[in-house]
């Protein structure tokens, strides 16, 4: 209850602070709209149907991407704990590409890729592979001796031991990568929207700004923000589900 | 079974068949386009269906920049693009197979320019030589901005380096000259026209991207690469019919030019009403309208040298 409470203060405090800006007009309410008329805005968005399809075409593509990714990095981090070697083939790459932005990629990707879905898959999958992966095989490679052995005692060797005993207790880092990954899918595809898309939340975005709608751009800045919470309370509730036998037994979570 | 249902199915048979081949015949055309004022003629074409008639089948696919629009002619995405010639021209030097086909918009002093260069009133400059160790604007490096920046102060005895140059997009431009951020930009319609009616009071520096240029010159076009072009003169020429079409319907009826300005622009009502905007384009290219402007590139090194105005524009005889 007071955890509740002290989200609606800080929530209340931020469009405090927002509606005052305006009111004292550090910036023009020209380009700062106020908390009530983005809110309008975005309520006749939603209405009209522009922002209600665009929110839902960049869901789709966000969790998609995030499935894909998951599946993928999971898939390569459970290879690389069964074969050391791989991991030592695999991680400098990962160091390695880590870093790019996914905006840096798109004008490229284009050539090779074209205008399509497919753009959207690679940019997304490219964002979100590497923090899930990393953390996963990370979290893989960190259990602990004591845990192995005693499974090897039980006769868990091999594919059984990583699909039984650690991945098991992987699950909870795995899933801390899960939702970096989920802000960076919904970044990365507002990204491409907005670099090289024809719908989408962000081409409502670079849209709305190319024909100077101020107050239409900010609905579509928060409803981009709304989105990546929602995202993310998705992903924690799935967490909750798979790994409901640790939540008791973290510290912040007791609190 | 009668006589009469049979008769009657034969004939819808006959119907359906005739409606796929038409379907079968149209020419399909992906177009990768900038959402400028001057693709109002494809959109009020498409709503009436004259590139059907003619046989084309246009699918428009926007995209943000000019970059984006090669990029998307290149890989396949589209056959036809819609960008300034600046990019284009960039792209050719690097060996994409880019040439223009169609024109969409002009400049030519003195009857033909657009307010390209202006100044904040709350910045004091009144002229280009005022603008020494000022901040201008500009929406992107290697852009027609870019050009004209050099333009208009290399013919006031100074250069880019004279200025503070901040890349910034275009629909921040009002508000950086309106705060003091920026004192000077190069500008776009429908931007322009937006910091015209705000608290910004611009002052126009300059008119047209190369200054006192008197010979007319593009700013606007559709691109193709040279494969495609070479087979698809026909239907090139069924696409600037059809715009002639709806440049033609457009230049009188004026409902329907507002309501494209509202239904897919959706520009406010003020900006719309005063931006100045080019029903008589000229749509054929000549080479001859791309030598002032790849002079400029040339003389400014925003291209490489071994580049021909001829190599720019596709030969549609």
């Amino acid at each position: 209850m007071m955890h509740k409470a002290r989200v609606l203060i800080s929530l209340l405090g931020v469009l405090a602070v927002w509606q005052l800006i305006v009111w004292i007009e550090i910036v023009p309410e020209t380009y700062l709209p106020g908390p009530l008329a983005t809110v309008q805005a975005l309520w006749e968005g939603l209405a009209s149907g522009e922002l209600s399809l665009a929110l839902l075409q960049t869901v789709v593509r966000a969790v998609l991407g995030l499935l894909a990714s998951t599946a993928v990095a999971l898939g390569l981090a459970l290879m690389t704990a069964r074969y050391q070697r791989l991991r030592q083939a695999i991680d400098p790459i990962a160091e390695f590409l880590r870093p790019l932005p996914p905006a840096a990629l798109v004008p490229l990707s284009i050539f090779f890729l074209g205008l399509s879905w497919k753009l959207h898959a690679f940019i997304v999958l490219f964002a979100c592979i590497w923090p899930i992966y990393l953390n996963a095989a990370a979290a893989l490679k960190s259990v602990s001796l004591v845990q192995i052995r005693s499974a090897a005692s039980f006769g868990y060797e091999g594919w059984s031991r990583v699909l039984h005993v650690q991945l098991p207790a992987a699950l909870p880092d795995v899933f801390t990568g899960i939702r970096i990954a989920g802000a960076i899918a919904l970044i990365a595809v507002i990204v491409t929207e907005m670099l090289a898309g024809r719908d989408g939340l962000g081409f409502v975005l670079n849209d709305t700004a190319m024909t100077l709608r101020i107050p239409e751009t900010f609905a579509g800045l928060l409803l981009a923000m709304l989105t990546g919470l929602a995202m993310n309370a998705l992903v924690v509730l799935v967490r909750n589900r798979v790994i409901a036998w640790n939540i008791g037994m973290t510290a912040s979570n007791r609190s | 079974m009668s006589l009469r249902t049979l008769r009657s199915g034969l004939l819808l048979a006959a119907l359906s068949i005739g409606l796929c081949a038409n379907a079968l015949a149209q020419e399909k055309v992906r177009f990768a386009y900038l959402k400028t004022t001057n693709i109002i003629p494809f959109y009020y074409a498409s709503e009436k269906g004259y590139f059907k008639a003619e046989g084309i089948d246009l699918e428009m696919i926007p995209v943000q920049n000019g970059p984006a629009a090669a990029a998307a002619v290149a890989s396949g995405s589209a056959q036809l693009g819609d960008a300034a010639p600046t990019p284009i021209i960039v792209a050719r030097s690097q060996n994409q197979p880019f040439k223009f086909v169609i024109g969409v918009d002009w400049e030519r002093t003195p009857d033909k320019l657009y307010d390209i260069l202006i100044a904040s009133k709350r910045s004091g400059v009144k002229s280009i030589k005022e603008l020494a160790g000022k901040t201008v604007l500009m929406n992107a490096p290697g852009s027609l901005c870019e050009l004209a920046w050099h333009e208009w102060l290399g013919k006031n005895g100074m250069t880019i380096k004279d200025v503070k140059v901040l890349v910034t997009p275009f629909p921040q431009y009002q508000a950086m000259l309106e705060l003091g951020t920026a004192d000077a930009a190069c500008s776009a319609e429908p931007f322009t026209t937006g910091i015209k009616l705000s608290k910004v009071e611009p002052v126009v520096l300059g008119r047209g991207f190369i200054a006192e240029e008197k010979q007319r010159y593009l700013i606007e076009g559709l691109f193709a690469t040279d494969a495609w072009i070479a087979k698809n003169k026909k239907t090139i020429a069924s696409i600037k019919k059809a715009l002639t079409r709806a440049l033609t319907e457009l230049r009188t009826d004026k409902k329907a030019l507002a309501a494209i300005l509202k239904s897919e622009y959706r520009l406010p009502t003020p900006v719309a009403e005063a931006m100045p905007m080019d029903l008589n384009p000229q749509l054929d290219v000549d080479p001859a309208d791309l030598e002032p402007m790849l002079a400029g590139m040339l003389k400014y090194g925003m291209v490489k040298p071994g580049l021909t105005a001829a190599d720019l524009v596709a030969d549609l005889r």
